[in-house]
């Protein structure tokens, strides 16, 4: 145990993800090492990330504005939306350059272990989007991981009385994985296989 | 295959251990308390991707330490490689292959061991939980993919009991149909693993009465792999069935399981059986049948994991105190049949309690000497 700023800097430091105990200490020493105007800076823009970084009223992606960059753009096509869990997924599928439509960020995925379920999702402003019949394909992008897949099946029920195509990325993603570590050619070539995912009780 | 060299960093009791290893006869002698089953414990660790002795990882990690790290390098098929994982309670673990990271699954396979400990008869006396982490255990080893599959089934099961206990306290507000996702994931992964433990244990069948017919006598032993959903003379081997029989005991247990909040069906409730004679060895075989029984299991595993056909040959054998609780004829015997493996690393209090034969090339573990 250090003594004041230093332990509490080190506490608050190893509750981040990612970092434990011993990365926290090491982070901790740098920043008293370090030059002080990058401190700064950085103590600014933790500050400035909370205060500025909204998220886009359409998709739920992050923004800097009421819509992100990509709702925005209208030569993105809107008759296709791709259901992602979080915002850095968007970021790998953008990546890939194979998909011209727009995102629905869930926020996450189903989880009872960790008490997430359906109302806890963006799952109401998704099928909102639905409602005046312009999309005709839902890609149920979330991670190729027993939540993921669980998500996408739940969606994929929801979805039925609905007349869209609802498709899931191919398979050839790592099982068991998280989408954003997929590599760009893996992850564009099972955008560019997707395939229909049907009925209930099918998968 | 065999270990050329051991690391094992601040597990349980050890601070930094490391042995140079040869093939052949290894005895560790030591001390009660110097930490020779923790050595054993590590190397089945790296093996397998759990502990033989806890269900968690927490007690692993020597006191004040936040990981502890376990290497070995595994010399097979004319090649050495370096295994390494680093045990990280509370978070995923981090896995290297000769230096570059890898996930920790993908070691799985590249170190096979076959354990003998004292507490192996439970393995024929004790509750099913040993028997299926026995079968589990094996199945990876033999066939590494299956790591994915058991852990997707464990944390299926750990989702939808949490599920069902909000059914219970009636939280939420689509129950009913996300219960369903779950259900189909159940069934789903529970017929993967259902189908894939009873071919292991129709595989390793034949290998164990063989096994007890060299030890003991030729009264024939049976392995069954008994699925709680589907009872034990069904045909647990058909993937289409074990889905059918699991999906008619969730409608079946719906209430029962609400009531509880906990999965009440599924491979985690399975059980395999062991006939000796035609009985059932769990209340029927004596103690010395008992012994010969669960010695037969794990000689058995080391044949079908001897018949791995992708040239990296025989599993290391790990004895943990075996011997001091065997008669002389016992031990003649078990030392004889481990003499023929690549290499066995035979653990003791002193060299006394191993045979001689074994004895091989011996190690000594002082607690002063680790750091
Ligand atoms: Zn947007």
């Amino acid at each position: 145990m250090y003594e004041g700023p230093i332990q509490r800097l080190i506490d608050e430091l190893s509750r981040l993800p990612g970092i434990g105990p011993k990365g926290a200490q090491r982070i901790a020493f740098h920043v008293l090492a370090a030059d002080s105007a990058d401190i700064a800076r950085l103590a600014g823009l933790l500050v400035e990330v909370r205060e500025r970084v909204r998220f886009c009223q359409v998709c739920g992606n992050i923004a800097q504005d009421d819509r992100c960059r990509i709702c925005a753009d209208p030569r993105r096509d809107a008759s296709v939306i791709c259901v992602v869990e979080e915002s850095k997924d968007v970021v790998a599928i953008e990546r890939t350059r194979e998909y011209r439509g727009r995102y629905h960020v869930l926020g996450g995925a189903i989880s009872p272990i960790d008490g997430i379920g359906p109302n806890d999702l963006a799952i109401p402003a998704l099928m909102a989007r639905l409602a005046d019949g312009e999309v005709r394909e839902v890609i149920l992008a979330t991670d190729p991981n027993l939540e993921g897949e669980a998500t996408a099946s739940y969606l994929a029920r929801l979805l039925t009385p609905f007349e869209v195509l609802v498709t899931r990325p191919a398979s050839g993603l790592p099982v068991g994985g998280d989408l954003e570590y997929a590599d760009e050619v893996t992850l564009g070539r099972a955008f560019a296989g997707r395939r229909q995912i049907g009925a209930p009780g099918e998968r | 295959m065999h270990l050329t060299r051991l690391d094992v960093n601040d597990l349980r009791c050890h601070i930094a251990l490391g042995v140079d290893l040869t093939p052949g006869p290894i005895t560790l002698i030591g001390d009660n308390g110097v930490g020779k089953t923790s050595v054993i414990e590590a190397i089945g660790y790296l093996a397998s991707g759990a502990s033989h002795r806890v269900a968690t990882d927490a007690p692993l990690i020597r006191t004040g330490c936040d990981r502890a790290v376990v290497e070995g390098h595994v010399s097979a098929a004319g090649a050495v490689n370096r295994l390494a994982i680093e045990i990280m309670p509370g978070r995923s673990n981090r896995a290297r292959l000769n230096g570059g990271p890898v996930r920790p699954r993908e070691l799985i396979g590249r170190l096979r061991t076959v354990l003998f400990s004292p507490e192996d008869c439970a393995l024929i006396t004790g509750e099913p939980g040993g028997r299926r982490r026995f079968l589990d255990d094996l199945l990876r080893q033999h066939r590494p993919r299956q790591a994915a599959v058991q852990a997707e089934y464990e944390r299926t099961v750990r989702q939808r009991s949490a599920l069902l206990k909000q059914c219970a306290q009636g939280r939420g507000s689509h129950l009913a149909e996300e219960l369903a996702i779950w259900d189909e994931a159940l069934i789903q992964r529970g017929s993967d693993l259902t189908v894939q433990r009873w071919r292991c244990a129709a595989d390793l069948g034949p290998l164990v009465d063989q096994a007890y017919a060299e030890l003991a006598d030729d009264t024939s032993v049976q392995l069954t792999y008994v699925s709680a959903a589907l009872g034990e003379h069904a045909d647990a081997g058909d993937h289409a069935e074990v889905a059918s029989g699991l999906r008619n005991a969730l409608n079946r247990l719906r209430a029962a399981e609400i009531a509880r909040g906990s999965c009440l069906v599924g491979p985690h409730r399975d059980d395999l059986r062991v006939d000796l004679g035609g009985l059932p060895a769990r209340g029927h075989a004596s103690q010395g049948e008992v012994w010969s029984l669960s010695l037969a299991l794990r000689l058995g595993a080391r044949q079908l994991l001897a018949e791995i056909d992708d040239g990296r040959g025989e599993p290391v054998l790990l004895c943990d105190d075996v011997f001091s609780a065997l008669d002389n004829r016992r031990r003649t015997r078990v030392s004889d049949i481990l003499l023929t493996a690549e290499q066995v690393i035979v653990t003791g209090a002193s060299a006394d309690d191993v045979p001689a034969a074994l004895r091989g090339s011996i190690r000594r573990l002082d607690p002063g000497a680790q750091s």
